[in-house]
């Protein structure tokens, strides 16, 4: 089993609820965006809390980082974006397949128009398939802040993500549009979307005041190639870190003491 | 008597203006060849939505497994020029303010926003000239160099023999 956690940590020093939720969910891989600590202190903090070794990837960028316990010999850096939106990693995961890593953070909303979102799901996808074919597999998860709800074009779109709901809709692997095949990725995140499901409805809330608001938005997701999609034992969005909430008393995320986005946990058993 | 019609045209139109991606490409050659073959220069092409191109250069360090980093990202429509440039070096530091999401919200309305964005952060080249100038300045940007060496470094530390085991 390999457990993976995502967090968004809005460039605030949050070494310690790190490594609690690292204690709380035997994290081996943690991927971190918005991370502005010394990769040196949030190693030892989780160093420390766990009483396992964790050091920060080679080929980690500037602020979106790749901490982990396994041999970091089992990890190669192969592909960074040009501004660090979308880092690509070769790991071989312990007693189970070699996988293709993306940890990603594509640019804010806020800063971005839809065609800019839409070339950058372009060139991530082609990314995806330009190392699928260089390294022979497609046992590829990508998991990161998209900037972007599941539903939303640059996720859905064949020729970005390609991202659908359903593992057996993505089974068939490709899909055929106007004589061009497009691979298809499997987005689990969908099932942990709204209040009718355990866990925050969400993995960022934001109250505005424009005519089309969801408040809360699920932009931290993981997609996965259907290789990989059996093997997908867990998927949560999490509320706490282990001992304190990370929610304020209204129920959205506390962004004064920690992010204003939610961790995402995910879990696979080879 | 009839008044001598000057020229209006700009006196800098040059006749041997090529297309970006031709100047990306020799760029791409180039850095072959100054580091020996260590690095590779790569030329990526994407034709996305409303007839957008984009053409980005990546470096290769086949040593290091073919690892590559993107180093500078070009778009523009049908027509070669403007050019909108995408760089490290260019990337905003500190926070800045929201170009619009007010905007965004609005381009679901009026249709989509204009293009180039001059309020954007990514710089725009109307000409040859400037693309030429904006290039450079990526190219031997801090940031551009860092990548260089680092991969530089990476694949020399590769390439060097085994120590010999102590007797």
């Amino acid at each position: 089993m390999i457990t993976f956690l995502f967090w968004n940590l809005k460039a605030q020093p949050l070494r310690e609820r790190l490594a609690r939720l690292a204690v709380a969910h035997s994290v081996d891989v943690l991927v971190v965006a918005e991370c502005d600590m010394q990769s040196g202190a949030v190693s030892r903090a989780l160093s420390d809390a766990t009483g396992t070794a964790y050091r920060v990837v080679l080929g980690s960028g500037t602020a979106l980082r790749v901490f982990t316990r396994t041999p970091l010999a089992n990890w190669r850096a192969l592909f960074s974006d040009t501004l660090e939106a979308w880092l690509g990693f070769r790991f071989r995961a312990p007693n189970g397949p070699e996988l293709l890593v993306f940890a990603v953070h594509m640019p804010s909303k806020l800063r971005t128009t839809e065609q800019d979102r839409m070339q950058d799901a372009l060139w991530l996808s082609n990314d995806i398939v330009k190392l699928e074919e260089q390294e022979g597999h497609s046992h590829t998860l990508v998991v990161g802040d998209f900037n972007v709800n599941p539903f939303e074009v640059p996720l859905v779109w064949s020729s970005g993500l390609h991202a659908v709901m359903d593992w057996r809709a993505a089974e068939r692997e490709t899909r055929t549009i106007r004589g061009r095949e497009y691979g298809l990725m499997y987005n689990p995140t969908w099932g942990v979307m709204s209040d009718r499901t355990p866990g925050p409805p969400g993995t960022y809330y934001r109250a505005s005041s424009e005519s089309v608001n969801y408040f809360w938005n699920t932009y931290d997701q993981v997609l996965m190639r259907p290789a990989l999609a059996g093997h997908l034992t867990e998927l949560s969005v999490l509320d706490s870190d282990g001992t304190e909430s990370l929610l304020t008393v209204n129920g959205i995320p506390d962004a004064t003491n920690g992010s204003d986005h939610l961790p995402l946990l995910f879990r696979f058993d080879w | 008597m009839t008044a001598t019609i000057p020229n209006l045209w700009p006196d800098d139109i040059k006749v041997d203006v090529l297309p970006p991606l031709a100047i990306l490409r020799v760029q791409a050659s180039k850095i072959h060849q100054l580091t020996k073959g260590v690095l590779l220069g790569d030329i990526q092409t994407l034709t996305g939505s409303d007839g957008f191109v984009s053409h980005r250069l990546d470096l290769i360090a086949p040593t290091l497994d073919n690892r590559r980093k993107s180093v500078v990202s070009v778009t523009h429509r049908e027509a070669f020029y403007p050019v909108v440039i995408e760089a490290d070096c260019y990337r905003p530091k500190i926070q800045q303010q929201p170009i619009g999401y007010a905007g965004a919200a609005m381009s679901l309305v009026i249709g989509a926003p204009e293009w180039p964005d001059a309020k954007d952060w990514r710089p725009i080249a109307d000409s040859q000239e400037e693309f030429l100038r904006r290039v450079g300045e990526v190219l031997k940007s801090k940031e551009v160099r860092a990548v260089i060496d680092s991969l530089l470094a990476l694949s020399n530390e590769k390439n060097q023999p085994a120590e010999e085991p102590a007797a």
